[in-house]
């Protein structure tokens, strides 16, 4: 949500598809959202609500075939990156937005050191000679808080845990000073305390050099401390979107409203977490009516006859539910 | 990778893992300094080394390639020299030059036109080096440009390269190189090709099963997301960790092309009279060995002892390139 800000990256009516022998996986199916210079928005949702393959849409690397991108725009700087070709695309990638992945252990190539894979990706971007890519990628290390860079910048993947080798790979995707960080679960691979040093690197990255990101995960802990905006997916659509304070205390959505109350949280006493019963609809046969009315405890007459449109809620408050904002009157006989 | 410990570990040039202490930290980076940083290709070698046969293999394999190199100052005679053409040579020189066993004059005796035979197995040695490794080359360029284009392209393109390496597995080495070189005549240049241009499909084929599971790794993902373009990710990030079947294929094809050169030479196909290769040498003695069987055994014992070799260093490369497969094949 941009409100007026200068916008970066303004995504509109995204479908992408999965053509399958089953059927066709609608696996994001309409998605809009839009994020701001320096801006940082969380995606949220269960596995296989398609928060990556919405990601890969971005970076237009969605698997192809099955994948492919029905319609809608992406727009980068004012550029349609879905009429780019191919040559265009790759001067966007690295350059323009990078990427971290969920596991760490194996994004990096284990043939070459750490230094000599970010090295190259800075002479190839930015047409440094080697040596003062090197000098780059050695502060880029430091930059990402690995100690003794210049050493390790040497070192093999196999020879660095599994923190350090996330922070190794922000170093390379931030190599390029791409404006844009997509960030697809980059905490899930790594025990808590390093999630957290990872989360707050990200975070402090985001106040030295201006860099909007773009946090997939399914983690509500991890978005709290990084996240502006939050933008909820289900079944490949957007349910609700809105800054994170309102999704999270004030949330227009039952999907959304469950989801919080599904976290522990250290100021609250409860003695039983809510749970969302059933389990994420299959994306080739979706349910008639709003997708999470099967599962959802408000659920009405309507929910399962007609789908409900992403309206606002309140202003700057999108949700997509037939009661966003009187859902809990309608409940009955559901204590939180 | 970094969970597994056993003793290999403790290998001098292995790189230090970061539970270390400090101080063992540093020690190990110094080890590091001192026996350079290709920590695989160390690895590789500490294991060859401490594999016997392989080593049997390789120093086989080093002296016939200096055999072969320095032929024209090992070998003691000219190897096309018959005293039955030498119009200064008696006609009792030339009656007993013919078909003499070993002596100390001609350490593996004489053939039927009195040349020596050592001579002519020294330099029937560059023959088979050059077909090992030319052919070898040949069937490399071909097979790894359509094993990648097949494996990390996919689609159409995949059918149809493999199917048309299927056509090549339907022929016998040997039969399919005959009838090559029935169609481009004799030759060595055309053993060269023929050899070369059958071996292609096998090693499209590893190739390609490799490429398939390596362009699945999330780090091609990354190079990906990071700019990179097919060409660049196939030759960086796909092909040096794909590459470890198709090395060890190669050496073995290697003995295999020698191989194939000798069944080639011995139709009479290959390298021509009187120009000596291992395989014509053969089919020269053949025909005495009712009466002077050692002549034939002479070349024969050449050609086997260096396939053979080329098959234990193959075996050794491949349980040091991956020790987890040793034994299981």
């Amino acid at each position: 949500m941009t409100n007026g800000k200068d916008t970066l990256l303004e995504v509109r009516n995204l479908r992408t598809w999965f053509h399958t022998q089953e059927g066709v996986v609608r696996a994001v199916d309409g998605v809009s959202f839009a994020i701001a210079r320096g801006e940082a928005l969380a995606v949220v949702g269960e596995s296989g609500c398609g928060k990556t393959v919405t990601a890969l849409s971005v970076m237009n690397l969605v698997p192809s075939p099955p994948g492919r991108i029905e319609e809608g725009e992406i727009v980068f700087e004012g550029r349609n990156l879905l009429e780019m070709n191919d040559r265009e695309m790759r001067q966007v990638r690295g350059n323009n937005i990078g990427m971290i992945f969920q596991d760490p252990m194996t994004s990096l190539n284990p043939v070459f050191t750490i230094g000599s894979q970010i090295r190259e990706a800075i002479q190839v971007h930015l047409g440094l000679n080697r040596r003062e890519a090197k000098r780059r990628a050695v502060e880029l290390l430091e930059m990402v808080e690995i100690p003794q860079a210049e050493r390790r910048y040497k070192m093999y993947p196999h020879e660095f845990s599994g923190g350090m080798r996330q922070r190794a790979m922000i170093a390379m995707a931030l190599s390029c000073e791409p404006k844009l960080l997509i960030a697809d679960e980059p905490s899930t691979a790594l025990d808590v305390t390093i999630q957290a040093q990872i989360m707050e690197l990200i975070a402090r990255l985001r106040q030295e050099i201006g860099l909007a990101v773009m946090l997939i995960t399914h983690d509500l802990g991890v978005v709290a401390g990084v996240a502006e905006t939050v933008l909820v997916m289900y079944a490949g659509k957007v349910v609700e979107y809105a800054d994170i304070d309102r999704v999270y205390y004030n949330s227009r959505h039952p999907y959304a409203w469950s989801l919080m109350r599904s976290v522990p949280r250290l100021d609250e006493k409860k003695d039983r977490l809510l749970t969302i019963g059933g389990s994420p609809p299959s994306l080739i046969n979706l349910p008639p009516g709003c997708s999470f009315s099967p599962r959802c405890p408000f659920a009405e007459e309507i929910c399962f006859q007609e789908e409900p449109p992403l309206v606002e809620a309140e202003s700057g408050h999108l949700s997509a539910c037939h009661f966003a904002g009187d859902f809990e009157k309608h409940g009955q006989g559901v204590k939180s | 990778m970094s969970d597994h410990r056993d003793p290999e570990d403790l290998v001098p040039g292995k790189e230090p893992d970061l539970g270390m202490e400090i101080e063992e930290f540093e020690l190990a980076l110094e080890k590091q300094r001192v026996h350079g940083r290709t920590a695989l290709w160390a690895d590789v070698w500490y294991r060859l080394r401490h594999n016997k046969m392989a080593m049997v293999g390789l120093v086989i394999i080093v002296v016939l390639v200096l055999v072969a190199i320095f032929a024209p100052w090992l070998a003691p005679q000219d190897p096309l020299y018959s005293p039955l053409y030498d119009q200064n040579a008696t006609p009792q020189e030339k009656a007993e030059s013919v078909k003499q066993p070993p002596s100390r004059r001609h350490w593996l005796g004489t053939d039927d036109l009195g040349r020596d035979i050592l001579s002519r197995l020294i330099y029937g040695s560059r023959v088979s080096v050059e077909v090992g490794i030319v052919a070898v080359l040949i069937s490399l360029v071909i097979g790894l440009f359509f094993g990648a284009l097949a494996g990390y392209f996919g689609g159409w393109g995949d059918s149809v390269i493999m199917r048309s390496a299927d056509i090549f597995f339907a022929f016998p080495t040997v039969l399919g190189a005959i009838a090559i070189m029935t169609v481009l005549g004799p030759g060595l240049i055309n053993v060269f090709i023929a050899i070369g241009v059958l071996g292609w499909a096998t090693i499209a084929r590893i190739f390609r099963g490799s490429i398939l599971s390596v362009k699945e790794n999330e780090y091609v993902e990354a190079a990906r997301a990071m700019g990179a373009g097919n060409a660049r990710i196939i030759w960086k990030h796909i092909m040096p960790n794909s590459i470890q079947p198709i090395i060890v294929y190669a050496t073995m094809g290697v003995g295999g092309a020698i191989l194939a050169e000798a069944w080639l030479a011995f139709l009479g196909l290959g390298q021509q009279l009187p120009t000596p290769s291992w395989g014509n040498m053969l089919a020269q003695y053949l025909p005495f060995y009712t009466t002077d069987p050692w002549m034939m055994f002479i070349p024969g014992t050449a050609i086997v002892v260096s396939v053979l070799a080329f098959i234990l260093l193959g075996d050794g490369l491949r349980d040091a390139l991956d020790p987890r497969l040793k034994g299981s094949v």
